[in-house]
C-alpha cells in the first residue's frame, strides 16, 4: 500500500492469558497525501486507541503503522496530533503564542524572529488574530481548540491526527469550527484524518469515510464522498449525496450496535 | 520482561525498601567509610534496640511522649475547630483570630520553651502550652477555609427544609467541612510530635526527647538510633489514631473520593 | 470607610484584648520572670541590634540549609515522578523518612559532624528535604497522561519533557512544599541552635532564660515572628507573580 500514513496487519491488545483484551484486529488503512478522511464507528470500537496507534503514541502488538514510508515507532515529526481534552493539551503558562511556538521547539531553518512572525500567522488564520498575548485559560473552549490546531499546524505538520476535536465545544462553534478546519487543511496543505463519534460531522468533512467495526475493531466499509468542495452548512447537509451517505454510515453503525445487543 | 519485572517490584516495594535501607547500610559499615563509634552495625543495634525493650525506663519515656503528644494533638484539634465556628459565626473575631494566628503561627515551639518554663514549670502545664500553641493552626485554618467554602446549594437545601442557624452548622456546615479539617488534624499530628521532642529536648528532665539527647551525649549511638526508631513508631501511631477517627467520621466522603477516581 | 476596613479595626481589638490580659496578669504577678508586654516593649528596643545580628545568622544558615535541599530535592522529585517504577517502589522509603519528626535527628548530626555551622546546615538541609522531596514527586507522580502525550507528540527528549512540561506544572505543589519547608527550615535552625549553643537568635533565646532576662527573649520571639510574617508575605508575593496561570480566575474572554 502506499499513501501518506498506512496501517498493515494493525493488531492491538492489553493484557494477557484470560484477561487478554484485544482492541484492534487485522486493520489495514492508507491515506493518500492531501486527503481529508473520517474514521467513525460505534461507541467503544477502540477509536481513540487506533487513533494513538497511528500517531505512534502506543505501539501496536503486530502489524506496521507507516508515515511517509518510515515505519513509526515514535511520533514522527511532520504528525501531529489535536486533542479532545484542549484545556489539558495546552499548557496554563504559557500564553497562547508561546503554545505555538512550543509546538515549533524541533521546527529547524527559523530563526526566533522568523518563528514568532509564522506563530502569529498562523493564529491569525486559526481567527484569533489579537489574542496572542492572552493566556489559554482566558479564552473560551472554542478559542483554545483553536490555539491547540495552531500549534499542531505550526509543527512543520503534513498531516494532522484529529481526536474527536470538537466534542467538547458548543453546537454553534462547532459549525464554525468545521468549515474551518476545512479552510485550514486546504490552506495549509494539511493531510487530515479526523476520528469522531458525529456521523454527519465525518460526511461533512471528509473526501472518504472508513467505518469501523465493534471491538477488535478494524475497518469494515469505505464510504467515498462525493460532494463538491468547499462544503456549505447549509446546502452541502441537504445535498442527496450526503443524504445517501449519512444514512449508510448510520444504517452500518446501527446494525453494529443491534448485532452487539443481540450477541 | 521488564513490565513483569516492574509488577513484581511494585508488589513487594516495602520489603524492597527496607532491604535496600539495611543492605545500603550494612555495605557503608563493612567498607567502614564511617568511624563504627557514629555508624554500628545493623546486628548491634538490633541488640541495642532489643535490649532498650526489656528496660522500663525507655517503655516509660515512649509511652509519655506519646501520651503528650496525643493529649496535645486533641486539645488542639478541638480549640482549632471551636476557633473555626467562632470565626465562621462573627467576621469581626474572624478577624481578629487571623491576627493572632499571623504573629504567632511563624514561631517554632523550641523558642517558646524556655520562657514558658519559668512560668509554667517544668510539668505538663509546659507541655500543653506549647503544643497547642504550635499545633492548634492547621486544624484551626483548614476548618475557617472548609467552612466557608460550603456551597450555597447546600446551605438553601439546609434552610428549605427550616434549619436554624445553629441546626446550619451542627447538620450542614460542619459535616461537609470535616474532611479538610481532617487533612489539618493530620499535619497537625506531625507538629505536635515535633513539639513534644523538641521541648523534652529542652526542658531536659524526662521523654523520648531527651533521652535521645542524654544517649547521644554519653556516645552510645547504637541507643540513639533505637530511640529514633521509637520515636517514628509514635509517628506512625499517631498517624493511624488520626486516620481511624477520620475513617469513622468521614468515610463517606473517602469512599466518594475512592469512586471519583 | 468600607465594610473591610471596619472589620480590620474592629478585629484588632482581639489581640488588643489579650495584650491587656496579659498586662494586667503581669502587674498582678509582679516577678521579673513574668514580663508584661511594656516590658518586652522596653526589651526590644534596648536589645534589638543584638536580636537583629543573631537572628541574621540563624536565617542565613536557614536559608543556606534550604537552598540545599532545594537543588537536589526537586529535580530528584521530578526524576522519580516522571521514572514512575522507581518512584513507586521508593514510595514506602519516603514515607519512612516523613514519619521522623526532623528534630529527632539533631543528637545523631551531633555525633557524626560535631556542633559547627556544618552540622547545623546538615540538620536544616534533611529538614527542608522531606516536604520538598514528597510534594514535589507527588505533583510530578499525577501530571495529567495528557500533557506526557502532548510531550511525546511535540518530539520533547525526556530531559526536555522534566524541565519544560514536569517542573512548571508541579510548580503549585512545589511552592506547597517549600512553605512547610521554610517552616521546618526555621524550626529545626533554632532548636539546633538552643541545643548545640554557640551563636543565633536560637542560642540568643537559651541565653536570656540562662541569665533571668525573659523580657529580652520574648523580644527575641517577637522578631523571629516577624520574620516568619515578612518570610510568609515574600513567599506569597512569589506565588502571585510565578503561578498566576495557577490561581487564575477563570474568565473566558468571550
Amino acid at each position: 500500500m502506499t499513501g501518506i500514513l498506512t496501517a498493515s496487519d494493525v493488531g492491538k491488545s492489553y493484557g494477557s492469558g484470560d484477561t487478554r483484551m484485544a482492541i484492534i484486529d487485522g486493520l489495514n488503512l492508507s491515506i493518500a497525501k492531501g486527503e481529508f478522511v473520517s474514521l467513525v464507528g460505534p461507541s467503544g470500537c477502540g477509536k481513540t486507541t487506533l487513533l494513538m496507534c497511528l500517531s505512534g503514541l502506543l505501539s501496536p502488538n503486530l502489524g506496521k503503522v507507516g508515515f511517509k514510508g518510515q515505519v513509526v515507532t515514535a511520533p514522527p515529526i511532520g504528525l501531529s496530533v489535536v486533542f479532545q481534552d484542549y484545556s489539558r493539551s495546552l499548557l496554563p503558562w504559557k500564553t497562547n503564542l508561546d503554545n505555538v511556538l512550543f509546538g515549533m521547539r524541533r521546527v529547524t531553518g527559523m530563526d526566533a524572529a522568523q518563528k514568532k512572525a509564522r506563530a502569529l500567522e498562523i493564529l491569525e488564520a486559526v481567527g484569533l488574530p489579537g489574542f496572542a498575548g492572552h493566556y489559554p485559560w482566558q479564552v473560551s473552549g472554542g478559542m483554545q481548540q483553536r490555539v491547540a490546531i495552531a500549534r499542531g499546524i505550526a509543527s512543520q505538520s503534513e498531516l494532522l491526527l484529529l481526536d474527536e476535536p470538537l466534542a467538547a465545544v458548543d453546537a454553534q462553534t462547532r459549525a464554525d469550527m468545521q468549515d474551518l478546519l476545512l479552510d485550514l487543511a486546504k490552506r495549509f496543505d494539511q493531510t487530515c484524518v479526523l476520528v469522531t463519534h458525529d456521523v454527519e460531522e465525518a460526511v461533512y468533512m471528509a473526501d472518504r469515510v472508513l467505518v469501523l467495526g465493534p471491538r477488535p475493531t478494524r475497518v469494515v466499509r469505505e464510504i467515498v464522498v462525493d460532494l463538491p468542495k468547499p462544503r456549505d452548512q447549509i446546502s452541502t447537509r441537504e445535498a442527496p449525496a450526503f443524504l445517501h451517505a449519512r444514512h449508510e454510515v448510520m444504517e452500518l453503525i446501527r446494525s453494529m450496535r443491534q448485532g452487539k445487543a443481540l450477541s | 520482561m521488564i513490565p513483569g519485572i516492574a509488577v513484581l517490584a511494585e508488589k513487594f516495594r516495602v520489603p524492597i525498601c527496607i532491604a535496600l535501607v539495611l543492605g545500603v547500610w550494612q555495605i557503608v559499615f563493612v567498607l567502614g567509610v564511617v568511624n563504627e563509634k557514629y555508624f554500628p552495625s545493623i546486628p548491634t543495634i538490633a541488640v541495642a534496640f532489643g535490649q532498650m525493650l526489656t528496660d522500663g525506663s525507655v517503655i516509660a519515656a515512649w509511652a509519655t511522649t506519646f501520651l503528650r503528644a496525643l493529649i496535645g494533638l486533641i486539645g488542639a484539634a478541638l480549640l482549632g475547630v471551636a476557633l473555626a465556628i467562632v470565626s465562621d459565626l462573627s467576621p469581626i473575631l474572624s478577624r481578629g483570630i487571623r491576627y493572632v494566628s499571623d504573629v504567632l503561627q511563624p514561631i517554632p515551639p523550641a523558642a517558646f520553651v524556655p520562657m514558658a518554663v519559668f512560668m509554667l514549670g517544668l510539668g505538663s502545664k509546659l507541655y500543653a502550652f506549647v503544643i497547642i500553641l504550635v499545633t492548634v493552626w492547621p486544624p484551626y485554618l483548614n476548618g475557617v477555609a472548609a467552612l466557608a467554602g460550603v456551597g450555597p446549594v447546600q446551605l438553601n437545601t439546609g434552610r428549605m427544609f427550616g434549619l436554624t442557624n445553629w441546626g446550619l452548622l451542627w447538620r450542614v456546615k460542619l459535616p461537609a467541612a470535616l474532611p479538610e479539617i481532617f487533612t489539618g488534624i493530620r499535619y497537625a499530628a506531625t507538629i505536635s510530635l515535633i513539639a513534644v521532642i523538641v521541648s523534652e529536648m529542652l526542658a531536659g528532665r524526662d521523654g523520648i526527647g531527651f533521652m535521645i539527647f542524654k544517649k547521644a551525649f554519653a556516645m552510645r549511638t547504637p541507643e540513639v538510633f533505637g530511640l529514633m526508631f521509637l520515636v517514628a513508631i509514635n509517628g506512625v501511631l499517631l498517624n493511624g489514631l488520626v486516620n481511624l477517627l477520620r475513617r469513622g467520621l468521614t468515610g463517606w466522603h473517602m469512599r466518594m473520593m475512592e469512586r471519583s477516581e | 470607610m468600607t465594610r473591610q476596613t471596619r472589620i480590620a479595626l474592629w478585629g484588632l481589638l482581639v489581640p488588643l484584648a489579650i495584650l491587656a490580659l496579659w498586662q494586667v496578669a503581669a502587674m498582678l504577678q509582679r516577678t521579673p520572670l513574668f514580663p508584661g508586654p511594656g516590658k518586652v516593649a522596653l526589651a526590644i528596643w534596648a536589645n534589638y541590634p543584638v536580636i537583629l545580628r543573631e537572628l541574621g545568622i540563624t536565617l542565613l544558615r536557614a536559608v543556606v540549609g534550604f537552598g540545599l535541599a532545594a537543588v537536589t530535592m526537586i529535580p530528584l522529585g521530578i526524576f522519580l515522578g516522571r521514572v514512575r517504577v522507581i518512584g513507586r517502589v521508593l514510595e514506602p522509603l519516603m514515607d519512612m523518612l516523613a514519619t521522623l519528626p526532623p528534630p529527632a535527628i539533631i543528637p545523631l548530626v551531633m555525633l557524626f559532624a560535631g556542633t559547627g555551622d556544618g552540622a547545623k546546615v546538615v540538620i536544616i538541609a534533611y529538614a527542608a528535604a522531606v516536604p520538598l522531596l514528597m510534594n514535589t514527586y507527588e505533583a510530578s507522580h499525577s501530571i495529567h497522561p495528557m500533557l506526557s502525550r502532548v510531550a511525546r507528540s511535540l518530539h520533547l527528549s525526556r530531559f526536555e519533557t522534566m524541565r519544560l512540561i514536569d517542573l512548571p506544572s508541579s510548580l503549585p505543589m512545589i511552592a506547597t512544599g517549600a512553605r512547610l519547608a521554610i517552616a521546618s527550615s526555621l524550626l529545626v535552625s533554632v532548636t539546633s541552635e538552643m541545643l548545640l549553643a554557640t551563636n543565633g537568635i536560637g542560642t540568643f533565646l537559651q541565653r536570656s532564660q540562662e541569665t533571668f532576662k525573659i523580657d529580652a527573649g520574648l523580644a527575641g520571639i517577637a522578631f523571629i515572628s516577624l520574620a516568619g510574617i515578612i518570610v510568609n508575605a515574600g513567599v506569597f508575593r512569589l506565588e502571585k507573580n510565578w503561578l498566576f496561570w495557577h490561581y487564575r480566575d477563570q474568565r473566558p474572554a468571550e
